[in-house]
């Protein structure tokens, strides 16, 4: 069933085509949430809020770019607003107990790279942030970044490059 | 590799590692888009579709001021003319005295006013001593049809929606609650609506009216927020909500209220 049809049945109220969009979609939606919150309640309420208003707004979709790139600019808009709202940036600066207790053993990384490194994420412009998280870990290109966020694709590039120069000087004492 | 790619590429394994996602609760999340995006999407498709009704408050306040003048001018004047009209159907030797007109809402003008024939006919031959539940019930009629003529029908479709959006938009009982006069407030204004509607022709359908009672005891209920209470009074609000399987049925007849306008 392509995903045309299954948008048309979904407009028409068939919830068995919503849930199969939501099975094609949600996995990559809560991972980039999750990778942009580090907090798994939060990633599961903006995927949630995320396909609540995909479907909401289903019928202005114009079907010009692809399904996954609109439901993805959903989902960076839908985190970075419950991010500012809930002002929960400060209280997830990273802890080093509560890194440890997320690390797997065995890691190739120390726990002090870690803690230091998402601190230093976390105190990057949000801007910056976004755009590292969904290059450098979420493997989108720059094209896609620039439909998702709506810039320009140098912008981009800019940003990518800018937030990890930030984290460079950020982590300089490491490197010695 | 230079070395700040290294690094780079370092802090980006590290990131990946720290930030790996756990296995997603599909269904979990899904039963909670399904009753949000799904079960509620007429209703709130009706909303959003009438946005034009949100982005004028000039309507509401139309309604409003629609609503005070009949309260304060039709109702009086309604029942001093039945009174008259009552006194001219008892006094039939009084052949000479001219027909009573009344007029709504104080207008002198000539072509709105409507024969007071009809209540004359619909006295009993006591009415020299008007009962007033019998007074009270006639006006309450004139209003109602009064509140049609000006567009009843599309009213409904609009009380209905905006009640729903209301009763969808209570916060839940688990917490305590804040004074919330706005909630309140709204609750006044739709509790007004409601019982315009129930004299109105609208509130003969048997269903729409028992809904409207039901609404009409729930929105007294949410009234009363104006003041700090605990979530009891909330809870309460929406057991009878849960119990009556009201937002549904608000639901069902805002859709039907829509596609009649």
């Amino acid at each position: 069933v392509s995903e045309a049809h299954l948008i048309t049945r979904v407009l028409a109220g068939d919830r068995l085509a919503g849930r199969e969009l939501y099975d094609m979609h949600a996995p990559r939606v809560f991972r980039l949430a999750y990778r942009m919150t580090r907090d798994e309640e939060m990633a599961r309420e903006c995927t949630q809020d995320t396909f609540v208003r995909a479907f909401a707004r289903l019928s202005k979709f114009r079907r010009e770019a692809a399904l996954a790139t609109w439901l993805h600019r959903i989902a960076v808009s839908t985190v970075l607003e419950a991010q500012r709202s809930m002002r929960r940036r400060a209280a997830r600066f990273a802890d080093l107990d509560e890194v440890k207790d997320r690390v797997v053993e065995g890691t190739e990384h120390d726990f002090e790279l870690i803690a230091r490194l998402e601190q230093a994420v976390e105190e990057l412009p949000e801007i910056y942030r976004t755009a590292l998280i969904l290059h450098d870990l979420e493997g989108y290109t720059h094209a896609e970044i620039a439909d998702v966020l709506s810039i320009p694709e140098g912008t981009s590039k800019t940003r990518v490059s800018q937030a990890r120069a930030k984290l460079r000087e950020s982590l300089v004492t490491l490197r010695d | 590799l230079t070395e700040d790619e290294r690094l780079d590429e370092m802090f980006r394994r590290a990131l990946a590692e720290s930030r790996h996602p756990p296995e997603p609760p599909l269904d979990e999340m899904w039963a909670q888009v399904e009753r949000r995006a799904f079960d509620h999407a007429p209703v709130r498709s009706v909303m959003f579709a009438r946005t034009s009704l949100w982005a004028t408050p000039a309507l509401a306040a139309a309604a409003l001021v629609l609503g005070v003048a009949l309260g304060r001018y039709v109702i009086p004047r309604v029942d001093n003319t039945s009174i008259k009209v009552s006194q001219v159907a008892t006094s039939t030797s009084d052949a000479a005295e001219p027909v009573h007109h009344e007029t709504v809402a104080g207008t002198s003008d000539t072509a709105s006013a409507v024969p007071s024939v009809i209540a004359a006919t619909t006295q009993t031959p006591d009415a020299g001593k008007p009962d007033s539940r019998q007074r009270s019930r006639t006006s309450s009629a004139r209003l109602a049809a009064r509140f049609e003529d000006l567009g009843g029908g599309t009213e409904t479709s609009r009380y209905l929606a905006q009640t729903g959006a209301l009763l969808a938009s209570l916060p839940s009982g688990h917490t305590v609650v804040e004074s919330d006069t706005a909630i309140a407030v709204r609750a006044e204004e739709l509790l007004t609506q409601t019982h315009l509607l129930l004299d109105s022709q609208a509130g003969s359908d048997p269903t729409l009216h028992r809904l409207l009672e039901d609404l009409e005891l729930v929105l007294a209920q949410v009234a009363r927020l104006r003041t700090p209470r605990n979530g009891s009074d909330l809870q309460l609000i929406h057991q009878a909500l849960a119990v009556r399987d009201v937002i549904p049925r608000v639901h069902d007849a805002s859709v039907e209220a829509s596609i009649n306008d």
